[in-house]
C-alpha cells in the first residue's frame, strides 16, 4: 500500500490543504517541512482519522474537536469536515473519503466513509466500503507502528511499567507478524473439529463409534489442558531460566567487584593499620621537633665558634682571671679575724681596723674595675653545658635526625599506600552497593530448584501428551475405519482429515513465526540500531548489542554483556534511534508493504546520529513520509534533497508577524502550503531570523 | 475459489504457509492446492472478522468442509487415484 495524496477540509488548522506524496521507488521520501504549531501532528491525526476512523484519534476521539477552533458559526449549525486520501493497493488506485459534520458544541453527525476505485473511466464507488477498506489498508492494530511520532514511539522502551513496555512490544510484533490471526483461526478450527466429531455420533447406530467419539472428545480436551499447562510451565521455565542467567551474571559481576564481607574485612584492616601508622608518624614528628630544641643541636651547630670561645675562656681561667677570685677571697677574709698574710683583722684594734678598711677599699675598687671580667665569668659558667664534648657517631644529633627523618619518610610512604588502598576499597564497596553475594547465591539456589521443578513438570506433561496423542491417533484410525462403512461417515471422516491438515499447517506456521521470525526482528533491530548510533562492538563501543527477549523486552547490552536500561542508560537521541530501529526491523521482517509516516523522528538528535538515522530509515522504508522541523532538517539537507520526491512546506498564517516576515493576508489561522518545492524559502514561508524574532517579541 | 498469487496479498504469513503446506500428504490429486485455498480463505475471513463482525465460524467450517468434500468425492469416484497420490 502507498499513499498518493491527501486533501483536508476544515480539519482543525487544515482548512483547505492538499498534499502529494512521492510514490517513486527511487525517490521514496516525502518531507513535510513545518515549524512547531504549523499542523504536523494535525496532518498525522487527520490521515489516521481518514483511514481508520474515530478510534485513531487521541483518546479515541472522545472530546477531540475536529473543526477549526476559531470557527464562528451560529449555534446549532454544523461544520463540514472531510479528509480524502488517494492510495495504491494491490496495483489499483483507490480514493477514500471520510466526512463528518460537527457543531461547535462538539456534536458529530452524518459521519460517512466512501471508497472508490479510480479507473480509466473515473471513480467507481465500492459498496459496502468497510470490508474492502479493511482488506486494502493496513490492519488497524498496525496503525501505531506505521503512523507514529518520535515521542509516542518511545513508549516501546520508556513506559513506567515493565509490563506495559512488554505489552506494547508484544502487540506490535504479534500484529505485524499476524500471530493473532493464526491464533484465532486455530481456535475456530478446533471448533470445526469438535462439530465434526459431534456429527459422527449420529452416523449409523454403532455404539463403538459413539464411545470412540466420546473418548476422543475427552482426550482432545485433556490434550488442550495439558498443552496449556505445558506451555505455561515452559514460559515459567524460560522466565526462571532468564532470572537464573541474570543472577549468575550478577554474582559474577559482584565477584569481579569483590566480596562485600571480604572487602569490609580488608577495609577495617587497612583502617587499623593506617591509624597505627598515623600514631607512629605523630610520635616521630614530635620527636623530630624535639631534636631542634635540645642542646646537642646547638652544641653541634656552634661547635667551631664555641671551641674558640672556650679556648679563650679556659685561657683566662688558667690565668686565674676566671672566675674573678679577688672579691670573694677578700670578702671571705672580712668574715674572719686574720688576713691572708697572717696579720690581725681584729675590729677592736687600730691596725685591724685599718687593714679591714683597706680590704673593703680593695673590694670596692675591684667591683668597679672588673665589669668585663664579671661578664666573662658569667659566660664561662653559664655556657659550661654547651662546652663541646667528644661524642660517638651513634649519639650524634645528626644521626638522630637522619634516623627520625628516614622513619618518617617510610611512614609517610606507607600511610599514602594505605590511604590509597582504603579509598580503592571504599570505591569497590560503594560500587557493590547493597549487593550481598550470599543472598544472591541463596536466590540462585531457589531459582535453580524452581527451574528444575518446572522442567520436570514439562517433561511429565510431554510424556503424557505423547501417550494421549498416540491414543488419539489410534482412536481416530478406528473411528475412520468404522465411519467408512457408511457414505455419510466417509464424508465426515474426509472433512475431519482435511481440517486436521489445515490445523497442522497453521500450527507449524505459528511455531516458525514465534521461533524464527522473532529472532529475525531482534537481529535486524540490532543491525539498524548499531548502524544508526555508529557503535562498533569491535572498537569497544559502550553499546555493544541490543535484542528482543522471549518475553518481548527490548534489551541493550554494554561491554562484558552488562545490561543497560534503554530508558535510563541511553541518551535521548539513542532512545529515539532504538525505537526507529525496532519499527524498521518489524516492518522489514513482516514484509508488510506500507508507508512509514513519522512526525518529528529526528528530535533531540544532531550530527552523526541524526544523519545516520535518516539514511537508515530512508533505505529501509518502502514509502517514507516525514514531518520535520527546520532544526531537524539542518545538516541533513543533502540527504533529503537526494532522497525526496516531494518536499512540501507548511506555514501557519497565524505566525505573522511574530515569526513570518510577510503578511499572508489570511484572516483565519490556517496551515498554508507554499510553492516551495525544495528546502529554500518563498515570500509566504520566509521567516525572521531567531534574533529578529527575539527582538520582535520583546515587550 | 482457486489460489492465485496475484489476488493474494503475499505477506509473510502466506509465504510461511506456502513453505509448510508441501509437508502435508497429497491425499488425492489436487488435494494440497485445495488445502491452500481453504487456508487463504480462512485467513482472509479472520482478518475481515477483526474489522467487522462476520459469521466467522461458519466460514471456517465451510472452507474445511469444502476440502473434505473434495477429498471424499475424489476418493469415491476414483479410489485408485487417492491411493496413487499417497
Amino acid at each position: 500500500m502507498k499513499l498518493i495524496s491527501a486533501k483536508f477540509q476544515n480539519f482543525r488548522l487544515l482548512r483547505d490543504l492538499r498534499l502529494d506524496f512521492s510514490t517513486s521507488a527511487d525517490k521514496k521520501l516525502t518531507v513535510i517541512r513545518a515549524s512547531n504549531e504549523s499542523g504536523k501532528t494535525t496532518i498525522l491525526n487527520a490521515l489516521q482519522w481518514a483511514l481508520y476512523g474515530e478510534d485513531a484519534l487521541p483518546n479515541k476521539g472522545r472530546g477531540h474537536r475536529l473543526f477549526p477552533v476559531d470557527w464562528d458559526v451560529p449555534d446549532g449549525r454544523a461544520i463540514p469536515i472531510s479528509v480524502q486520501v488517494d492510495f495504491e493497493a494491490e496495483r489499483n488506485q483507490y480514493r477514500l473519503i471520510r466526512s463528518v459534520e460537527e457543531t461547535t458544541d462538539g456534536h458529530k453527525q452524518n459521519s460517512k466513509v466512501e471508497l472508490f476505485e479510480i479507473t480509466d473511466t473515473g471513480a467507481v464507488p465500492i459498496h459496502p466500503p468497510e470490508a474492502q477498506i479493511a482488506r486494502l489498508l493496513l490492519p488497524s492494530n498496525l496503525r501505531e507502528v506505521f503512523f507514529t511520532d518520535g515521542d509516542r514511539a518511545l513508549n516501546f522502551i520508556e513506559s513506567d511499567s515493565l509490563i506495559d513496555k512488554r505489552k506494547q512490544v508484544e502487540n506490535a510484533i504479534r500484529s505485524l507478524l499476524e500471530l493473532d490471526v493464526i491464533e484465532s483461526a486455530l481456535d475456530h478450527l478446533k471448533k470445526t473439529v469438535s462439530r465434526l466429531n459431534k456429527d459422527s455420533r449420529n452416523i449409523g447406530s454403532d455404539i463403538e463409534l459413539t464411545e470412540i467419539v466420546t473418548e476422543l472428545e475427552k482426550i482432545t480436551k485433556k490434550v488442550e489442558l495439558l498443552e496449556n499447562e505445558r506451555d505455561d510451565a515452559k514460559q515459567q521455565f524460560d522466565r526462571v531460566n532468564q532470572s537464573l542467567e541474570k543472577i549468575a551474571k550478577d554474582i559474577e559481576a559482584a565477584l569481579l567487584k569483590g566480596d562485600q564481607d571480604e572487602l569490609n574485612y580488608k577495609l577495617k584492616k587497612a583502617e587499623a593499620e593506617l591509624q597505627n601508622v598515623r600514631n607512629q608518624e605523630e610520635k616521630l614528628i614530635s620527636e623530630h621537633s624535639q631534636l631542634f630544641r635540645k642542646p646537642p643541636l646547638f652544641r653541634e651547630l656552634l661547635t667551631p665558634i664555641l671551641e674558640q670561645s672556650f679556648e679563650k675562656l679556659n685561657e683566662l681561667r688558667d690565668q686565674g682571671k676566671l672566675p674573678s677570685p679577688t672579691i670573694p677571697v677578700l670578702a671571705e677574709r672580712l668574715t674572719g679575724i686574720t688576713c691572708i698574710c697572717g696579720e690581725s683583722l681584729e675590729q677592736h684594734s687600730k691596725d685591724g681596723k685599718r687593714r679591714r678598711k683597706h680590704i673593703e677599699q680593695l673590694i670596692s675598687e675591684s667591683r668597679q674595675a672588673d665589669e668585663l671580667q664579671k661578664c666573662l665569668t658569667d659566660l664561662y659558667y653559664g655556657s659550661l653545658n654547651l662546652k663541646p664534648i667528644d661524642i660517638t657517631d651513634d649519639k650524634h644529633w645528626i644521626t638522630d635526625y637522619k634516623r627520625i627523618s628516614s622513619q618518617l619518610e617510610k611512614l609517610k610512604t606507607r600511610r599514602e599506600e594505605l590511604e590509597k588502598e582504603q579509598a580503592a576499597l571504599e570505591v569497590q564497596l560503594e560500587s557493590i552497593g547493597d549487593t550481598n553475594i550470599q543472598e544472591l547465591r541463596a536466590t540462585k539456589q531457589n531459582y535453580t530448584a524452581q527451574r528444575d521443578a518446572l522442567n520436570n513438570t514439562r517433561i511429565e506433561h510431554e510424556r503424557e501428551l505423547e501417550r494421549l496423542k498416540e491414543r488419539r491417533r489410534s482412536l481416530a484410525a478406528t473411528q475412520k475405519n468404522l465411519m467408512t462403512k457408511d457414505r455419510r461417515g466417509k464424508q465426515v471422516s474426509a472433512r475431519l482429515e482435511a481440517t486436521g491438515d489445515i490445523e497442522q499447517i497453521l500450527k507449524n506456521a505459528y511455531s516458525r513465526i514465534t521461533d524464527e521470525e522473532l529472532k529475525k526482528v531482534s537481529q535486524s533491530m540490532n543491525t539498524f540500531f548499531l548502524e544508526m548510533i555508529g557503535a562498533d562492538a569491535e572498537q569497544g563501543a559502550i553499546i555493544q548489542k541490543t535484542e528482543i527477549s522471549d518475553n518481548f523486552d527490548i534489551l541493550v547490552y554494554g561491554p562484558n554483556d552488562q545490561s543497560l536500561a534503554p530508558d535510563v542508560d541511553l541518551n535521548g537521541a539513542s532512545q529515539r534511534a532504538l525505537t526507529s530501529a525496532f519499527i524498521l526491523a518489524l516492518t522489514k521482517v513482516s514484509e508488510v508493504n506500507a508507508p512509514n509516516v513519522i512526525d518529528t523522528p529526528l528530535g533531540m538528535m544532531d550530527g552523526f546520529v541524526k544523519r545516520s538515522v535518516l539514511k537508515t530509515v530512508i533505505r529501509e522504508s518502502s514509502q517514507l513520509i516525514l514531518f520535520l522541523t527546520r532544526s531537524e532538517i539542518k545538516d541533513c539537507e543533502d540527504i533529503i534533497t537526494e532522497a525526496a520526491g516531494h518536499i512540501i512546506t507548511i506555514t501557519n498564517s497565524a505566525h505573522y508577524p511574530t515569526i513570518l516576515v510577510n503578511d499572508p493576508y489570511i484572516k483565519e489561522p490556517q496551515a498554508l502550503r507554499c510553492e516551495c518545492e525544495d528546502l529554500g524559502e518563498c515570500k509566504l514561508c520566509k521567516r525572521r531570523t531567531d534574533s529578529e524574532v527575539e527582538i520582535h517579541t520583546e515587550p | 475459489m482457486s489460489f492465485s498469487k496475484d489476488k493474494v496479498n503475499k505477506n509473510k504469513m502466506i509465504q510461511l504457509i506456502l513453505n509448510e503446506y508441501e509437508s502435508i500428504e497429497e491425499r488425492c490429486e489436487g488435494y494440497r492446492k485445495e488445502i491452500l485455498d481453504a487456508i487463504i480463505e480462512i485467513l482472509k475471513a479472520e482478518k475481515e472478522h477483526n474489522v467487522q463482525r462476520t459469521t466467522i465460524q461458519k466460514q471456517v467450517d465451510t472452507a474445511c468442509h469444502k476440502v473434505g468434500d473434495f477429498l471424499h468425492r475424489t476418493h469415491d469416484t476414483n479410489p485408485s487415484t487417492t491411493e496413487a497420490a499417497k
